[in-house]
């Protein structure tokens, strides 16, 4: 479907991608990873067309239907969300034209119209044409768009939700390939369930950028990675992707280093023995054999992120933070009445719908949010990390990552600050970059530094993976799990609330519930109200019809079963009577079997009349539909 | 934040509903002490009671207010009181038990010291004390804590348990959490401390007794490696 060939892409002077070739067959959903800034978004618009390679070809099989959700997709349509997202369904009016049109053939009385209108029918009903309106409510509601807002218009909704009506036209488009950049971003943790789910079983051809490591291990059947401005193709999701990449690094250790030792032999051949006139000449062919090794690359050092510790957590009080009663929130009580303990050792996944008091609770677990009633303890010399996206947003400008965290933790050596940073994804001279200058994402990995060098016995943490890549979201995780401390964790993702949460305080508008341990039902939206056809199928129904077939092929099989027991049945009356002439001896038994197996075939042979009427009845039924 | 002085106060009910079923530590009780007026120390709901009062003449004393409402509730017939297993003067008996790690609640030596020395007190010339307590497993000891797990479903209540391990103050806390849907959590917070065989011998030899055998599990096989329980029969 999408053919890349010794791809060479730039950006500014730094080169992204060279000479990277591709190849994505139909019906391929690939993930397309990497760190930040190493290309995945130029690539993936270069294959759209939207910017041009440096060098080399893309080529996408011609005709083939593109759907493309870039980063920040903005509908612009003032349309109701309904109507906006039915408008990319060209398959279907495509459909709807022809099924009119050979209406209209019909009602002209033009010949081959009946057949004609049979086959748009047929084809209308199974590309699912009449299930047309569920389809579209099926994604709206996946997407989290509640009924009631179903035929709002497009402008009438905020940056993020712009983004999943974007999403919900793409899905809907069904497109031959799909191209989706960031696709979860904006998504609650409902919603990038199931879209995950969605996409798993979509036939088209996906390729998406994500760092959504549910996503990425749920939807996608290969992983092309960009590292070190290359391509790596790996089969299997991202589970598979990292398993296989540290075989194929430790390969290539293996190789590189064996290599190593023979340039290294024979170097030594060279050196001892170029000098000797008598060894002169095997000298130049060892020389010779040296300069024709094809050498083996030292596997890139910048693999593995190093790992990091959070600093192990102090005291023994077994409760860190207790609300008793608690009422809070900005304006208006979020919450009422509100009993929680969290202990140490518990890794609490808040879940709720968004708006419900998710972030409300976090705030006043940390006491940056005073409570209206209630009340609010904590262990004593409790030290509580918090981490929120506006936090981060607030470090001081004038100051390098490295200066600001050194000053926090002045007993902390600059080695480990730069080590935690880098297992951030905040790698060399970046750590003495002023923070004013660092993007969002960046400022984001420096605030989580903050944490994980200084000790806390609880962290607070605000979806604090949104800006991270996959990798340093897996080292963020083994910190957390390795941590004896109490955590709070307000997160969409959900492979991080899969991997750490031991309790989920599930919040609704009205009730604040605690337990131990994850459900399934704990990522999914409850069922949608089933969703009226606005064009209801003809009156043949195709449920209804299958189901009489399916009826009539069964009455079938029961009435052969049968006339085959009444054949066996007449056999054995026939071989007994044989036998009472032959056994005179046994003549009283055989006779007693004989009418035994004759009552039998009697009721048998009743129950095959029945049958068979049953059968008759129906075929006249259709019959009279027909006449009809 | 202080805990709950009375672990066992909220959570007496969910714990009979538990324990009630489980009858081969009260069973071998009844085989092995004398047929005399008999005290059972820590006696909890009166699961142990209940069944040496089949044939015997039976007193319970507990600690835990909760616990003995919870077993004059469930028997009414049994006599059980509120007391101190530290310090009681109820007479002389023919048996002492201390069943189900009772004894390891007693949290230092000297607890122990006195706890003993009111059971020599109590008990007649050729009366009987046993000490059933759990016997420590070694091999857990090098694991901190081994974290909140499943342990108990019914009634529709889920209980877990967390375990942290000392192993150099010899003590172990079970942090039980029984789960009711639609309500916080109630957490029970037990600290045992861990005995060994030899030290269980010491203590008692050290209260004037003498231990007469030492049982491994209720089918009163030796004491051996991964034996579930430490059990002493002691002789005064």
């Amino acid at each position: 479907m999408i053919q890349v060939d010794d791809a060479t892409l730039a950006l500014g002077g730094d080169i992204l991608l060279e000479g990277g070739s591709w190849h994505v067959r139909p019906g391929e959903r690939v993930g397309l990873v990497g760190r930040n800034g190493t290309g995945k978004s130029t690539l993936l618009r270069a294959i759209v067309g939207e910017v041009g390679l440096d060098r080399g070809t893309v080529t996408r099989r011609p005709g083939a239907r593109l759907g493309w959700l870039p980063q920040r997709a903005v509908s612009g349509s003032t349309r109701p969300v309904w109507d906006e997202v039915a408008s990319s369904m060209d398959w279907f009016h495509l459909l709807k034209a022809e099924l009119d049109a050979a209406g209209q053939a019909v009602i002209a009385d033009q010949p081959g119209a009946a057949e004609r209108l049979a086959d748009a029918t047929e084809i209308f009903r199974t590309q699912g044409g009449f299930a047309v309106d569920a389809a579209i409510g099926e994604v709206l509601h996946g997407l989290g768009f509640a009924p009631d807002r179903w035929h709002a218009p497009c402008d009438t909704f905020s940056g993020g939700w712009q983004m999943r009506i974007a999403l919900a036209r793409l899905l809907l488009s069904r497109p031959e390939i799909a191209l989706l950049d960031e696709p979860t971003n904006h998504l609650d943790l409902e919603a990038r369930s199931w879209l995950a789910a969605f996409l798993a079983r979509v036939p088209w051809t996906v390729v998406v950028v994500s760092h959504d490591r549910w996503l990425l291990d749920r939807a996608v059947t290969r992983i092309a990675e960009i590292r070190s401005a290359r391509l790596h193709h790996y089969v299997g999701n991202f589970a598979a992707f990292l398993k296989e990449r540290e075989s194929r690094r430790a390969d290539q250790l293996g190789k590189f280093a064996r290599q190593q030792a023979e340039i290294a032999r024979l170097e030594g051949f060279v050196e001892r023995f170029g000098a000797k006139a008598t060894k002169a000449a095997q000298a130049k062919s060892k020389q010779k054999a040296i300069d024709r090794i094809e050498r083996v690359e030292a596997p890139e050092n910048d693999g593995d992120l190093p790992r990091f510790r959070l600093p192990a957590p102090r005291g023994s009080d077994r409760v860190a933070i207790a609300l008793r009663g608690a009422t809070a929130g900005w304006t208006t009580p979020v919450f009422q009445g509100c009993d929680l303990e969290l202990e140490r050792g518990m890794r609490i996944a808040v879940l709720g719908p968004n708006g419900a008091g998710k972030s409300t609770l976090l705030h006043a677990l940390a006491g940056r949010l005073p409570l209206a009633a209630g009340q609010r303890l904590v262990a004593d010399g409790l030290r509580i990390g918090v981490f929120s996206q506006d936090l981060a947003a607030e470090l001081p400008a004038a100051e390098t990552a490295l200066q600001w965290l050194s000053a926090l933790a002045p007993l902390v050596p600059p080695q480990r600050i730069r080590a935690v940073l880098g297992a951030l994804g905040l790698r060399g001279d970046d750590a003495l970059r002023e923070l004013g200058g660092l993007s969002g994402g960046e400022k984001a990995r420096v605030a989580l530094a903050a944490l994980a060098i200084r000790p806390h016995e609880a962290l607070l943490l605000d979806e604090p993976t949104n800006h991270l890549d996959a990798e340093s979201v897996d080292a963020l995780v083994d910190a957390l799990e390795a941590w004896e401390g109490a955590l709070v964790l307000v997160t969409h993702d959900r492979w991080l609330v899969e991997r750490l949460a031991t309790h989920v305080v599930r919040i609704d508008p009205g009730s604040i519930r605690f337990r131990i341990g994850l459900r399934p039902e704990d990522f999914e939206r409850p069922p949608p109200e089933p969703v009226a056809q606005r064009i209801a199928e003809p009156a043949t129904d195709h449920v209804a019809r299958r189901k009489r077939e399916r009826d009539r092929d069964r009455l079938v099989r029961q009435i052969q079963a049968l006339e085959q027991e009444i054949a066996d049945d007449e056999a054995q009356m026939a071989s007994l009577q044989e036998r009472m002439y032959l056994e005179y001896d046994r003549a009283a038994a055989l006779a007693q079997e004989r009418r035994a197996i004759a009552a039998r075939a009697e009721a048998r042979y009743a129950t095959w009349e029945a049958l068979d009427a049953e059968l008759t009845e129906g075929d006249g039924d259709r019959g009279s539909a027909r006449v009809r | 934040m202080a805990e709950d002085d009375e672990p066992y106060a909220r959570i007496a009910g969910w714990y009979d509903a538990e324990f009630a079923a489980s009858t081969a530590d009260a069973d071998w009780h009844a085989r092995t002490l004398p047929r005399g007026r008999t005290l059972v120390l820590g006696c909890g709901t009166g699961r142990v009671c209940r069944t040496l009062a089949r044939d015997r003449e039976v007193l319970g004393l507990d600690l835990s207010p909760a616990m003995v409402e919870e077993a004059r509730a469930r028997h009414p017939a049994l006599r059980v009181q509120v007391g101190d297993m530290r310090a009681f003067s109820l007479g002389t008996f023919a048996g002492i038990v201390i069943p189900n790690a009772a004894f390891s609640f007693l949290a230092t030596r000297a607890d122990q010291a006195r706890c003993l020395a009111s059971c020599a007190a109590a008990l007649e010339p050729d009366g009987l004390l046993v000490i059933d307590v759990p016997m420590p497993m070694a091999e857990l000891l090098g694991t901190p804590r081994t974290p909140e797990k499943p342990a108990w479903q019914g009634g529709g209540v889920l209980r877990t348990r967390e375990v942290r391990r000392y192993p150099v103050a010899q003590k172990l806390e079970l942090v039980d959490r029984y789960y009711v849907p639609g309500q916080p959590p109630v957490r029970s917070v037990l600290h045992l401390r861990l005995i060994w065989p030899a030290e269980l011998e010491w203590m008692v030899e050290a209260a004037g007794m003498y231990v007469e055998r030492l049982a491994g599990d209720y089918a009163d096989r030796p004491p051996v490696e991964g034996c579930p329980r430490l059990i002493a029969i002691v002789r005064k």
